[in-house]
């Protein structure tokens, strides 16, 4: 970037705060940082310079659905005959179908799934997941979901970032969760992502300036002081700026357009997501990520009857949004050479799924609330084997005996429920639990342990039952 | 959060002890008026921590600025804002701390790339106004916002502006305590002194980034001790 050099001559703030400035780097800059970058290339080569031939791509996806997603209106449905008992709201006033995976284990799927059925084999379905016995808060359940404690602590997420790139998670709206390992995550959309690779390498001015910098933080450099672990952390992040510009620089995305003329907030909701996981797709395609998160922005935390009554829609445009994220990754290509759907593995969730109905109120009246007893999580893609039905929520029928442990958790008979499950061996477990034991359900930390073994995370990071507890067993059944 | 207070509240007092604004530029200062910097202490926790945007905004306020209230390190950071980062701001990349009653605590204090970007962009912009109000550079536009800088700073900066780096070894002295809030080691002076050289070719704008950048991203403005 280049400075007015006469002091007469006067410099406009505003444009220079608004300019779109090409990156360029001094000779001498980069060979500090001991690199070239590799700017103006063919695709081939694009593709070249972010693979590392010894290492196959692997990205992570999370497709995370906040506000309590009722999965009953998905692939945990229950027969017309509950409503008609007015035990379970439905307003979509349709019978669901049978699901049955090919491990045999069987639910059953609204009509608002039959976009995903195309790409049945390609996922499978876990219902019964117990997100929590006790909390039942958003954020509590979303913090259960990304770090198996109810108080939060460090998201699984940042740990799929095992090719080091400069930004561990691209994460494309805000979670009510409590996360402390975000250091290096970023909050993008399509809109932002074209500034922030304008400008990114830009401010680095006078190579004068950042190789003084760089020479005083690696002169600090140290672990023997606060001051010496910091130096070490700026040269590193430092050091990642141009590597990060330069593929930031190669993530092509279409020409933002105006917002159609009456569109409906589902449509818009529909729009962005559709936007934000090419964005993705394009980030994953060029090195700059490894692991995204795609978080929706519907209104799904359905209390009140009237958005009960809307739930059909809103989750329509939920299956709409997996639809297109399945659609664009079977489309674009992965550096492999292959399909980016081929190289990687996406986790669909929500933090809990919703009660039956409300209590002492007329089923078709009825708003609904949250159901931390069970959850349904889908995976999908890379590693895993798809088209299973794993795990279920009781309360199938309106006569079914409920256990004990559902009848102290949920006296009056509003929520499902997952079943006693063994992890181990993918088998129901044949019980009727007295009380809740985290050992004979499946919670969701087997599902982030079973990623996590996919991806070859340190043991030392499996999440575990609680604070000096044993590890979770992994949900290996969902793994190929 | 009460410890952080007053170790600020501390190093407040030491600034204004040395930086008095009506104190004239003294000749004879020593080694000896300089506190024991605090960057050289080891390890206390595991945990170090990169200062939160908000908190570093604060510092280089108490450090420069005249009259405290009007500073925003946020004003220099153009596309880079709250809005650009949507809900989350420009906390969420920079470091903040949540009081969430279930995990309080800070969040995304580490450096990181895009971070040290934006922080090398508003350092660049930020020494716009500086070059404006100590070597009468011009600016057109809108001020961003009315920065006044402590008169001795100010004269400082003038004599980056005129005479590069051929500052008299005690206002050297005093303007890299300045920087740097008066937490940089002893050990670091004379480097800084050296890397100072390299300002002699620019333009003044060009000379005050280089300082301001270069001493604005110590590491001991940056960590939180």
């Amino acid at each position: 970037m280049s400075f007015h050099k006469s002091t007469n001559q006067s410099i406009d703030r505003r444009s220079l705060l608004s300019s779109s400035v090409k990156v360029t780097y001094s000779g001498l800059f980069t060979s500090l940082l001991g690199g070239g970058v590799s700017l103006g290339s063919t695709f081939q080569s694009k593709l070249n310079d972010v693979k590392d031939a010894n290492k196959e791509p692997h990205f992570f996806l999370m497709i995370n659905i906040p506000d309590g997603l009722d999965t009953s209106y998905l692939f945990d449905a229950r027969p017309l005959a509950m409503t008609e008992k007015s035990l379970q709201v439905n307003y979509l006033s349709e019978a669901p179908v049978p699901f049955v995976g090919t491990n045999g284990g069987s639910t059953l799927r609204t009509s608002l799934t039959e976009p995903l059925m195309k790409w049945s084999s390609r996922f499978s379905v876990i219902n019964g997941v117990v997100m929590s016995p006790s909390f039942d808060g958003h954020d509590q359940n979303m913090n259960i979901l990304l770090t198996g404690n109810p108080f939060g602590g460090s998201s699984f997420v940042p740990w799929f970032n095992l090719s080091d790139r400069p930004i561990d998670v691209v994460r494309t709206g805000f979670l009510f969760a409590s996360i402390d390992n975000l250091d290096r995550s970023i909050d993008l959309n399509a809109q932002t992502c074209k500034g922030l690779a304008e400008n990114i390498g830009v401010y680095q001015g006078s190579s004068a300036a950042t190789e003084a910098i760089l020479r005083r933080s690696q002169r600090n450099s140290s672990r023997s002081s606060s001051v010496g672990l910091t130096s070490e952390e700026i040269v590193n992040a430092l050091k990642g700026i141009p590597k990060l510009a330069s593929r930031l620089a190669k993530v092509e995305l279409p020409e933002q357009q105006e917002p159609p003329q009456g569109e409906s907030d589902s449509q818009r909701s529909i729009r962005t997501a559709k936007d934000n996981t090419l964005m993705l797709a394009k980030m994953m395609q060029q090195g700059v990520i490894d692991a995204g998160e795609l978080i929706l922005d519907l209104f799904l935390d359905s209390h009140d009857a009237s958005s009960a009554k809307r739930l059909p829609v809103e989750i329509k445009s939920v299956v709409e949004i997996i639809s297109n994220v399945f659609e664009i990754f079977s489309q674009e290509v992965s550096p492999s050479g292959r399909r980016l759907l081929d190289d990687t593995t996406i986790l669909i969730a929500s933090e809990f799924s919703r009660t039956m109905r409300q209590d002492r109120v007329a089923i078709d009246k009825s708003g609904t609330d949250h159901n931390p007893l069970t959850n349904t999580l889908i995976l999908a893609g890379k590693g895993i084997r798809g088209g299973q039905v794993i795990g279920a929520s009781d309360f199938v029928s309106h006569d079914e005996n409920l256990s004990s442990c559902h009848m102290t958790l949920d006296p009056s008979k509003l929520k499902l429920m997952g079943r006693p499950f063994d992890v181990n061996s993918a088998q129901f477990l044949n019980a009727s639990p007295a009380a809740f034991d985290q050992n004979l359900y499946l919670q969701p930390m087997s599902v982030v342990n079973a990623l996590q073994d996919l991806f070859g995370v340190p043991s030392d990071r499996r999440l575990t039952f609680g604070r000096n507890l044993p590890v979770v067993p992994s949900l290996k059944v969902a793994l190929a | 959060m009460r410890t952080n207070l007053s170790k600020l509240v501390l190093l407040c007092v030491v600034s204004l002890l040395l930086f008095d604004c009506g104190r004239k530029r003294n000749n004879n200062s020593s080694d000896q008026d300089l506190p024991t910097p605090v960057a050289e202490q080891p390890l206390a926790d595991s945990a170090t921590r990169f200062r939160g945007y908000a908190e570093l905004s604060s510092l280089i306020e108490t450090s420069l600025m005249e009259t405290k209230g009007a500073f925003s390190l946020a004003e220099y950071m153009g596309v880079f804002n709250s809005q650009f980062f949507g809900v989350t701001g420009i906390g969420a990349l920079l470091g903040y701390y949540n009081p969430d009653p279930l995990n309080p605590g800070w969040r995304n204090v580490k450096p990181n790339a895009v971070g040290m970007s934006v922080y090398l962009m508003s350092f660049d912009f930020f020494a716009l106004e500086i070059a404006q109000k100590s070597c009468g550079i011009p600016l057109e536009g809108k001020q961003l916002q009315e920065i006044a800088l402590k008169p001795l700073v100010k004269d400082l900066f003038s004599t980056i502006c005129a005479s590069g780096s051929n500052l008299s070894e005690s206002d050297a002295r005093e303007l890299w305590f300045a920087l740097s809030s008066g937490l940089g080691p002893e050990s670091d002076f004379s480097f800084w002194r050296e890397d100072l050289k390299s300002i002699d070719p620019m333009t003044p704008v060009e000379r005050v980034q280089f300082v301001t950048k270069v001493s604005l991203t110590a590491p001991w403005v940056l960590t939180h001790f």
